[in-house]
């Protein structure tokens, strides 16, 4: 969900305080992101951010001292609506960032990937799109097949064929640009409709118990 | 006798036609009485047939009583009770059975319910058949005191009464009520007879020993009267008549309380011993002789001693008497019971008591005239007897006396041979004429059709013809080359029979006065007839039919082979019954049925041996057999065997060999129920046939066992069946009577062999079941036990996997903490770094620090590889392939470079292990980094496909046909690791310069994994 302020609000959960700092530097050395908040622990986040003000992004360090960053986002999901979680992780093909998704989170940036990028994918979060890895698409083709076969009621939508095909492309290993060559559309919707699919995800997970679906 | 028919008037005509009704009456009466005489006039005196009864105890004071019930006879004696079924007895005695005291005083007596009571001295009995035992009675007397001794049965005097005697008072005991009704004194010491009648409600009592008797009169309401004594030694009250017998044989009759005389007759028998009726006859017997007496008292037959001392009686002295139908059993002292059959035998005799010789052996007989008869014997006269035996005349002169004389009758006259003459004599004129014979011995003389043909001692045979009144002698069968043609006869055809040597049987022809054939049958010839076309002829090896067309002969032998035996005589009777006799009796063969039955000594033969051609058929169809001791005279169409059943006596029963009483009385037993340790069942059994009981015949038949019956060749029945099967039977017992005629009904009595409960089939059933459902159980548990197993080996499985798969849980926990670490750390670094780069102006060290940092990314780079490929959710071949397709995709696209991606055959379906995708990823890196590096093109066509489990990838530098020797050396360094790398995981890595350009293909075999 975009924000309607230009100042794109963003907090930070981060355990490791040199990375902390030097991520919220980064950040606000941009003009249209602001980062005031900085927390070291899920519990203080859990605590605090509801009072916090507007904050549009969180991005969430998963490794966290005590709880983990997927019981915050858990907890702060339900506390802040239309704060966005942003996964900030290692690596890809991690699971972690699989159940993360599963469990509220909007999108992930990886900790190696260089400043710039990861000042783009906020944006690009909060523009309303969204990044995902073959193998997360693989896995949820999976998820969202079992869906098709257990729902009964119609009110939990499965993907629609688009977003199937979609993310039946994205496991094969394409490019968002072949992806979007192949379906006709840009890659900004692309990544649009990756949004969607993980909202659909946190639906389905919300309305369904969570261990209908194997976790690791 | 005609009568005329005159008109008189009605009263002389009434006292006329009363007169002619008496006269036709008496004329009546005395018809009958003629033809009862002469019905009675073949007078049977030792023709009677007797035999002993067997196997008693005892045989001195007998007391006989036969049971109509079970057919047996009861004989008492000093020694216990003898039951009789006349083959064998059974013995009774106190130390046997519940019999108290052994002597028995007084009769039997047969109550209406057919029990048997008599009395032994010290108490009464009763015998219970059913039970084969004795209801004992101990009597008290009116004062209530039981009486011990002295228990004397007199008689019964109704059928529901017993007279008897206990201590010294009369008494009298009611059956029903089974107790003394009625007591009295009455002095009877010295009476040893009793004999007692109920008549008008007063008892008539009898009470005698040998000299004289006392008349009583009793009245039952206690009040006797004493009338008479009276001088006899035998009584019998006789409806209103008493019968006394007197010591001198004389027969008085006495009405009844008058005291008149009736009637005396005397019949010298001596000391009359019983008097006993039967229907209409009367048997006396006496000291000397018995005698039958009909109605009248007139004799019908004498039985004398000697009877019985054939026997082997030594004497007879009569004890007791039993008198049912034409069977009278007589206990003579010493010597037994004897049954007599009064009836009639079956082949009659001729009486020759009025013959000087009165034992003759007939040797031929002749019929003169009408009922006139010629009999020749050995060593006898010559006698010319009537049809009753009784004496016409006899000759013994003229040679008439000698040993065998052969002659015949002929032209009215009897012709013999005498030296050299042959002689003629009239027996009625009693005249004897001669002529003189060429011939000094003749054998046998056969009259045929006028002509006399004579044998001689020569061997040949001559004829006298009368010719003109001429006697011719021929002479006949010259050159025979016989020495002995002494027997022959004159067949119906022109033929001559005739024995030669008693070797063969030459056949003579007359017309054509040769002979015609020499048949081989030896054994004489003794006698002949001829039927149609057959001539039978016997001899001492039997009966042999000759057929007089062709000559042909073969022996008659009977199914019973009694024609196996010599046969002297043969008559035919004119139902074409064959009667012969021979040295086994008389046989009647029925050439129909090729059956022949043998008449015995009991049905009044003379004895069993005949002699040879003494028989005849005379004018009145009667049959003559002479034998060594008289002769039979029959009708034979009048001989019928009796088919009176003999009943079957089922005396005893073995069970395992032992006399048993199990199943209660053998002839009361309806059904044997055996098992298995019992089947061993054996049958005794006779038939009762008191007319001959050696003739009975007996067969039996196990129903469901046997598969016929089974005859047996005496008369003492055993059947013994061992180890019965399981199963259902009904024994069957037949007996035939002492004429060998079948009963249709014997006796049957089931048995039945229980199975033991383990052989019954439900046993079996269950057991079968519970076999069934144990080895149901056996296998059942058996694939249990393997399920089991099976189960035990999975979950053993199971817990090896859940523990493999806990480690490798733990493997992967602790891989992904360390990666977690590292990367969290690296990544630490790559910001610091960027940080100090940040605060840092000197190029040098953030050169330094940049490399630092890229270090640490490419770290992270690597170990998110190694991530990726040890997490087994990839395990994939389409996972593979997406992976090498973004790779690849991204990192050419970041040089510039151009890509096009194809993979055909690949599914999720196909696993490919971690160690494997990370190999084919790395030399999958390896290849890309080389294009960038060392190729001059832009273009890299990358096809992935599967074929038959080979996994290809095919990486196609298009238009790179450069080959540098320097990097071809570098690259050879390269290549040599990604060969490595791929042969390390059973895979395989070729490069070829191809017209499109340089390709590299990668092998891996998936071995069928799928």
């Amino acid at each position: 969900m975009s924000s309607t302020n230009t100042t794109i609000k963003v907090a930070i959960l981060e355990d490791i305080k040199e990375v902390a700092g030097i991520l919220k530097e980064q950040l606000n050395d941009e003009k249209d992101i602001e980062c005031q908040h900085v927390y070291y622990n899920a519990e203080d986040a859990m605590n605090f951010l509801p009072r916090a003000d507007g904050i549009d992004i969180l991005i969430v360090d998963i490794g966290l001292p005590r709880a983990s960053g997927i019981d915050a986002i858990k907890h702060l999901s339900e506390y802040c609506p239309g704060m966005q979680f942003c996964m900030f992780t290692v690596y890809e093909d991690d699971d972690k960032i699989f159940n993360s998704l599963q469990a509220g989170a909007n999108g992930y940036i990886l900790k190696g990937t260089p400043s710039e990028k990861i000042i783009s994918s906020i944006r690009e979060l909060n523009a309303g799109g969204a990044p995902m890895s073959p193998t997360i698409a693989r896995r949820l083709i999976t998820i969202f097949q079992e869906q098709k076969v257990q729902i009964k009621k119609p009110i939990d939508l499965p993907l629609t064929n688009r977003e199937f095909q979609l993310l039946d492309l994205l496991k094969d290993g394409l490019l968002y640009k072949e992806i979007a060559q192949e379906l006709g559309i840009t890659v900004g919707t692309v990544k649009q409709h990756i949004h969607k699919i993980y909202k659909k995800l946190h639906v389905s997970n919300r309305t369904e118990a969570l261990n209908k679906y194997r976790n690791t | 006798m005609e009568i005329k028919c005159q008109k008189q008037n009605i009263f002389w005509w009434f006292s006329y036609s009363t007169r002619y009704l008496v006269y036709m009456l008496n004329l009546l009466r005395s018809l009958i009485l003629v033809s009862l005489l002469t019905y009675k006039s073949t007078p049977f005196s030792a023709q009677v047939y007797i035999n002993k009864i067997n196997d008693l105890s005892q045989l001195s004071n007998l007391h006989i009583l036969k049971n109509e019930m079970n057919n047996k006879l009861f004989i008492y004696s000093l020694d216990g009770l003898n039951i009789s079924n006349g083959i064998n007895s059974k013995h009774y005695r106190s130390t046997t059975h519940n019999l108290v005291g052994n002597i028995l005083q007084g009769p039997f007596v047969q109550d209406e319910q057919d029990r048997i009571w008599f009395t032994t001295y010290r108490a009464l009995h009763c015998y219970n058949d059913s039970l084969d035992n004795f209801d004992v009675y101990r009597l008290k007397d009116e004062n209530g005191k039981l009486i011990g001794h002295n228990y004397k049965i007199i008689d019964d005097i109704n059928s529901d009464s017993i007279l008897l005697k206990t201590n010294n008072n009369l008494a009298i005991f009611n059956i029903e009520q089974e107790k003394l009704a009625f007591t009295t004194n009455l002095d009877i010491l010295n009476y040893d007879y009793f004999y007692a009648k109920f008549i008008n409600k007063k008892l008539i009592l009898l009470a005698g020993n040998n000299h004289e008797f006392a008349y009583h009169e009793i009245y039952v309401d206690s009040f006797h009267q004493s009338t008479h004594n009276i001088a006899g030694s035998a009584f019998l009250i006789d409806d209103n008549m008493l019968l006394v017998g007197t010591s001198t044989g004389d027969l008085l009759r006495y009405k009844l309380g008058t005291w008149n005389i009736l009637d005396r007759k005397e019949y010298g028998i001596g000391l009359i011993q019983s008097i006993s009726k039967n229907q209409n006859n009367y048997f006396l017997s006496g000291y000397n002789h018995s005698i039958l007496l009909d109605e009248n008292f007139d004799i019908i037959w004498t039985l004398d001693v000697n009877d019985f001392t054939q026997l082997g009686s030594e004497s007879f002295q009569y004890s007791s008497i039993d008198w049912r139908d034409s069977l009278i059993w007589i206990g003579s002292e010493g010597s037994g019971v004897h049954a007599v059959n009064l009836k009639s035998p079956l082949i009659g005799s001729l009486s020759l008591s009025s013959l000087p010789k009165s034992k003759i052996r007939p040797t031929k007989i002749l019929e003169y005239q009408d009922n006139r008869f010629l009999i020749l014997s050995y060593d006898n006269p010559l006698y010319y007897i009537n049809e009753d035996g009784t004496l016409i005349n006899s000759w013994s002169n003229h040679g008439l006396s000698t040993h065998k004389v052969a002659g015949d009758i002929w032209n009215n006259t009897f012709v013999y041979a005498n030296g050299g003459e042959l002689c003629f004599l009239n027996p009625e004129t009693d005249s004897i004429t001669t002529i003189s014979s060429p011939y000094e011995r003749v054998t046998s003389i056969v009259n045929f059709r006028d002509t006399l043909i004579l044998s001689l001692s020569q061997n040949f045979l001559a004829q006298l013809t009368n010719k003109n009144g001429q006697q011719l002698f021929d002479t006949l069968v010259p050159n025979s080359n016989c020495q002995e043609l002494n027997y022959f006869f004159h067949g119906h055809d022109e033929r001559l029979y005739i024995s030669c040597n008693e070797t063969e049987i030459i056949v003579y022809n007359k017309l054509q006065t040769t002979i015609e054939q020499r048949l081989p049958i030896s054994g004489g010839i003794l006698g002949y007839a001829f039927i149609d076309t057959t001539v039978l002829l016997t001899n001492y090896n039997g009966l042999y039919r000759i057929s007089t067309n062709s000559l042909k002969y073969e022996q008659v032998i009977d199914k019973g082979k009694l024609l196996l035996s010599q046969i002297y005589g043969i008559l035919i009777d004119e139902k074409g019954h064959w009667w012969l006799s021979g040295n086994n009796g008389i046989l009647k063969y029925n050439p129909n049925t090729n059956k022949a039955h043998q008449f015995k000594m009991k049905d009044g033969l003379q004895g069993l041996e005949y002699n040879r051609m003494s028989y005849l058929k005379d004018s009145k169809g009667r049959f003559w057999f002479g034998g060594v001791n008289g002769i039979n005279v029959f009708d034979p169409l009048k001989v019928k065997l009796s088919d009176k059943e003999a009943p079957i006596d089922f005396y005893n029963y073995k069970i395992n060999d032992e006399d048993s009483r199990e199943f209660g009385v053998a002839n009361y037993v309806h059904q044997f129920d055996l098992y298995h340790y019992n089947n061993t069942i054996t049958f005794e059994f006779v038939g009762i046939d008191y007319t001959g009981p050696e003739h009975v015949n007996l067969k039996y038949y196990m129903e469901g066992h046997d598969p016929d019956w089974v005859e047996l060749d005496e008369n003492n029945g055993v059947a013994r069946y061992a180890n019965l099967p399981y199963g259902e039977y009904t024994f069957h017992m037949l007996a035939s009577n002492s004429d060998e005629v079948w009963s249709k009904t014997g006796k049957s009595v089931k048995v039945i062999v229980h199975p033991p409960f383990w052989a019954t089939w439900w046993f079996r059933t269950i057991v079968g079941l519970g076999i069934l459902a144990f080895g149901y159980y056996i296998v059942r548990s058996y694939y249990k036990r393997k399920l089991e197993r099976r189960d035990l080996i999975l979950r053993q499985q199971e817990l090896k996997i859940e523990k493999q798969q806990a480690i490798e849980y733990e493997r992967n926990r602790i891989a992904s903490e360390m990666h977690d670490d590292l990367g969290s750390g690296l990544t630490t670094i790559k910001y610091l770094s960027e940080h100090a780069i940040k605060a840092s102006k000197n190029e040098k060290e953030n050169k330094n620090i940049k490399r630092i940092a890229d270090h640490a990314n490419k770290l992270v780079n690597n170990m998110s590889e190694i991530i990726w490929a040890m997490n087994s959710r990839y395990d994939t071949a389409s996972d593979l392939t997406g992976y090498i397709r973004h790779y690849a995709s991204e990192f050419l696209e970041e040089h510039d470079k151009t890509i096009t991606f194809s993979s055909k055959g690949i599914s999720h379906k196909i696993e490919i292990s971690g160690e494997k995708r990370r190999n084919i990823f790395l030399v999958t890196k390896e290849i890309l980094h080389n294009f960038i590096k060392y190729a001059q093109v832009d273009e890299m066509q990358i096809n992935v496909k599967l074929e038959d489990n080979n996994l290809s990838i095919i990486f196609l530098e298009v238009g790179n046909h450069s080959f540098d020797k320097e990097t071809a050396q570098e690259k050879g360094n390269g290549l040599f690791n990604m060969t490595k790398r791929m042969t390390d995981i059973g895979g395989a890595i070729t490069q070829t310069t191809t017209t499109e350009g340089l390709r590299t293909t990668l092998h891996y075999n998936l071995k069928g994994r799928t």
